[in-house]
């Protein structure tokens, strides 16, 4: 049996949806507003099988408003919000007021996890912060998302300030490097942010695996303690770029594209049909990927990585190799690396197309993973990323998208507060779900 | 009213000066890494940052690849700054997996470890016969993380792949960066950080489920399946449209966000995810007429009404310095940032102040800083305590120190060429004013 058969049958893809998720019994509540970042740290935790508790002020998150271009709003969500919702229970609370945040501090006494994104030190300053809630739970995960942090000789003056995907990528130097050559002229050649939300999904996900090592080192010690994550902290952990500081005293230079700053070639071309990605900066892989091209006479040229990175010789060598790029398809590519590889030849050249999102729902890879699901919801149906990380034993799992604001206040405040019937209606009048 | 007391307690028990006193989540954890480049090294010592043992196995002599890749191949003290970015507090095991003796020391080392981490190309391991299939055998407790461009199984399970390849089969490029141009291909390899940070969270859910069942687990985590998890509702949102995602450069369509020029000719970053941001941000550029014309979320995100905004956002940055937004940012409550270079961030004084920017002394290089763990915990903080060795450095502490080997057993190790050191090449060497010879850790 090959390989991929062989590992495939760990993951059981038929029987996944029937094995315990990793962080099952765990209750988190996500008391978060307008933060994309605790969003999704909320639905990774969800997705790991913990019961996330999203509690929001009676008119809702705002987050729920945002949309691609005010476009789409199905339960009256935008899709963001719609889609990293998924596996959240919903309830109302209203932490403005005195008697909101009494009842927040009975329903802490359940959770395992609290993750919040209020201006830091405001939670504290009304009585229901992590010094407050760790008095009575004192084995609680807090997790306080904000742009500059709840430390550091910033943090109080910035407080603030809201955090933001842009915020992330540009103060942390990770946008300065997107950029292209300085000859491409406006705005092309200017800083130039990622198209999805990288640097508050990292932080995300940062949080989250922050949330599960500090659960493990409860269940070892019995002790909690706070996290405290920005989207900025987490863009500088994903650049290099202090490093280059540190040791020649200047800013890094890395705004090259199509060009590259370490390896060469690796780049996008244009092909008949696209672009393509192709790489070969070791000398066996330059040597296979312009035998594949059809231009072996090139390596007398470029015959090693310290010649191949000189900016001024990338710029040549890229116009060279353009030219025979955009006389290929990018099956014309993976024919001719497959044929190499048959014949056992040295190098290995890596070709890729760059794929479009409405690309990628068609092909037949992504459909065997299983990494996209039809969702019903309203009169429609719209597809949704699952997650994506296989565990083989406890795996990851999408149950539903986002519910309407406050839709299992009912079965939430029965579960851990014991309110029903005249009880919740009472707190309904008084404003407080 | 902000509560200062709050951020004087917050700053104690998050000091930079306490690290060292406090536990370390992961102590006690072992982690075989036999991985290379990014990806998987990157993985490895988010979990050596929390306090985990992690061995990082190379082949003697030129060890791992990435030891040839520099930014511009700088090398500075002879080293790759790419390879000290993912190689933090680990051990470094000169070991030839080739070599039936190698094999049988790895084997030992597995039935004593927690965790293995690899990023081959799929098949590589088995062949190898150091797959999850062989070293579950040995270890049921194991869990074994590979790491690859698409997936153990799967039509593309064989494919090589690099962080770009992930980028530009995932959509993330595409996505990015002006209509009618080239997509942009990310720089400082998302694929891989991305998806080591996923990766890490992973391992560190089978460790929870571990500690209360006593079994170990086989995990598959993926470049291109990592990055597209982080598009989130993009595609929700071209599958209910049918048609394609619009490069908007540093326009954000979700929320009034993009990037504008200032007077001092920086680029700056303006964002307004809330009503309450948007208020704060329209009385900082005195224009409160644009919170009346458009009142609420849903109507500022419409194409028209968001050319409005951001070309009045414009005209209003062009009349300010860069710092002058960001000190008005803070008053008012919006997100504002600057696009800075990495020089401003390595000086930045309150990322110093929280680790982010670690300013530390190697054993190795002397005064140094690293990219510090960007998960801040209160008691069980991450740390950086050395960077990266040269070759089979620990080789003589592993050996004895774990495994009970002699001197005279270690010298038959090196004699037929089971373990081994470093290379004089580029990218290998210790820093030109360093002896190992003189270093008791090397001699061990």
């Amino acid at each position: 049996m090959e390989w991929h058969e062989f590992s495939k049958e760990y993951f059981e893809i038929e029987r996944a949806k029937l094995k315990p998720g990793p962080l099952e019994g765990v209750v988190v509540l996500d008391v978060s507003y307008a933060s994309p970042a605790a969003t999704f740290a909320s639905a990774l935790l969800a997705e790991m099988g913990a019961e996330v508790i999203k509690v929001e002020p009676p008119n809702g998150d705002e987050l729920r408003k945002l949309s691609p271009f005010g476009e789409i709003y199905l339960n009256d969500t935008g899709l963001p919000f719609l889609v990293e919702g998924r596996n959240k229970e919903f309830i109302t609370l209203n932490l403005e007021k005195e008697e909101g945040r009494e009842i927040f501090r009975r329903l802490a006494l359940h959770a395992d996890a609290i993750l919040e994104s209020f201006e830091p030190g405001w939670m504290d300053s009304v009585g229901i912060g992590y010094r407050q809630i760790r008095e009575t739970n004192p084995g609680i995960v807090w997790v306080s998302f904000s742009a500059y942090g709840s430390f550091g000789r910033d943090a109080e003056r910035f407080s603030k300030v809201p955090d933001s995907n842009l915020f992330g990528v540009s103060m942390s130097s990770y946008m300065e490097a997107n950029r292209e050559l300085p000859e491409a002229g406006e705005p092309y050649n200017l800083p130039t942010a990622p198209g999805f939300w990288m640097a508050t999904n990292v932080a995300g996900v940062y949080a989250a695996a922050g949330v599960v090592l500090a659960l493990y080192y409860r269940m070892k010690s019995g002790k909690g303690q706070m996290i405290d994550i920005t989207s900025l902290d987490s863009m500088i952990h994903v650049a290099p770029s202090v490093f280059w500081s540190h040791a020649h005293g200047e800013p890094l230079f890395v705004g090259v594209l199509p060009l590259d700053y370490a390896v060469f070639p690796y780049a996008y071309w244009k092909i008949k049909d696209g672009y393509v990605f192709a790489s070969g900066f070791t000398d066996p892989n330059f040597k296979a990927l312009i035998t594949q091209l059809g231009a072996e006479e090139l390596f007398e040229k470029y015959p090693n990585v310290f010649a191949r990175i000189k900016l001024e010789n990338q710029k040549v060598l890229y116009q060279e190799l353009a030219e025979k790029f955009e006389q290929l398809t990018f099956s014309d590519l993976t024919k001719r690396m497959l044929e190499w590889r048959e014949q056992n030849r040295e190098g290995v050249a890596v070709y890729m197309k760059v794929t479009t999102p409405t690309e990628v729902l068609e092909e037949s890879y992504w459909k065997e993973r299983g990494d996209f699901r039809d969702v019903k919801v309203g009169d429609g149906t719209i597809k949704v990323i699952e997650p994506v990380w296989r565990l083989s034993k406890t795996p990851l799992k999408f149950k539903w998208l986002a519910k309407r604001v406050g839709e299992d206040n009912g079965f939430v405040y029965k579960r851990f507060l014991g309110l029903a019937g005249k009880d919740l209606e009472e707190l309904k009048n008084a404003g407080l779900i | 009213m902000s509560n200062s007391e709050f951020f004087e307690w917050a700053n104690e028990v998050f000091s930079r000066e306490k690290v060292f006193e406090k536990p370390e989540a992961l102590k006690g954890i072992r982690v075989l890494d036999v991985s290379q480049v990014l990806i998987g090294p990157e993985t490895a010592s988010l979990l050596a940052d929390f306090g985990a043992e992690v061995i990082k196995i190379e082949p003697p002599g030129m060890g791992e690849l990435l030891r040839s890749v520099d930014l511009w191949s700088r090398f500075w003290k002879n080293n790759s700054v790419g390879v000290m970015w993912v190689q933090r507090n680990k051990y470094f095991f000169g070991l030839n997996l080739k070599h039936p003796k190698g094999k049988a020391i790895f084997y030992e080392l597995v039935k004593q470890s927690d965790v293995l981490v690899e990023n081959y190309v799929p098949g590589v391991m088995e062949r190898l016969e150091i797959s999850y299939k062989h070293l579950s055998e040995i270890n049921p407790r194991l869990i074994y993380i590979s790491i690859s461009g698409f997936g153990q199984w799967g039509e593309r399970w064989n494919w090589p792949s690099w962080d770009a390849a992930g980028q530009a089969a995932s959509g993330a490029s595409a996505v990015s960066g002006y209509e009618g141009r080239i997509p942009m291909k990310l720089p400082y390899y998302p694929g891989d950080m991305l998806g080591g940070a996923a990766a890490f969270m992973a391992v560190l859910a089978a460790l929870y489920h571990r500690e209360k069942t006593g079994e170990g687990q086989y995990i598959d985590v993926t470049q291109a399946e990592n990055l597209a998890r982080h598009l989130s509702f993009i595609w929700s949102y071209v599958s209910v449209k049918g048609e394609n995602w619009k490069r908007l450069g540093n326009k954000d369509a979700s929320m009034v966000a993009n990037a504008f020029k200032s007077k001092d000719g920086r680029i700056v970053t303006i964002a307004a995810i809330s009503g309450k941001h948007f208020e704060g941000l329209c009385k900082a550029m005195g224009k409160e007429w644009l919170l009346e014309k458009y009142p609420d979320i849903v109507s500022r995100l419409k194409p028209e009404a968001r050319d409005e905004i951001d070309r009045e956002i414009e005209e209003w940055v062009g009349r300010y310095n860069a710092k002058e937004i960001v000190e008005l940012s803070a008053e008012f409550g919006f997100s504002a940032g600057i696009a800075r270079n990495s020089l401003e961030v390595y000086e930045d004084e309150h990322l110093r102040d929280r680790g982010t920017v670690w300013m530390y002394n190697d054993p190795l290089f002397g005064e140094m800083v690293h990219v510090g763990n960007p998960i801040k915990l209160s008691e069980t903080p991450a740390r950086v305590k050395w960077t990266v060795h040269p070759v089979g450095y620990h080789n003589r502490y592993i050996l004895k120190n774990i495994l009970g080997f002699t001197d005279e057993e270690i010298k038959e190790l090196e004699e037929e060429k089971v373990i081994g050191y470093w290379v004089d090449f580029f990218g290998r060497t210790p820093p030109p004013d360093f002896d190992p010879q003189k270093d008791p850790l090397f001699r061990w």
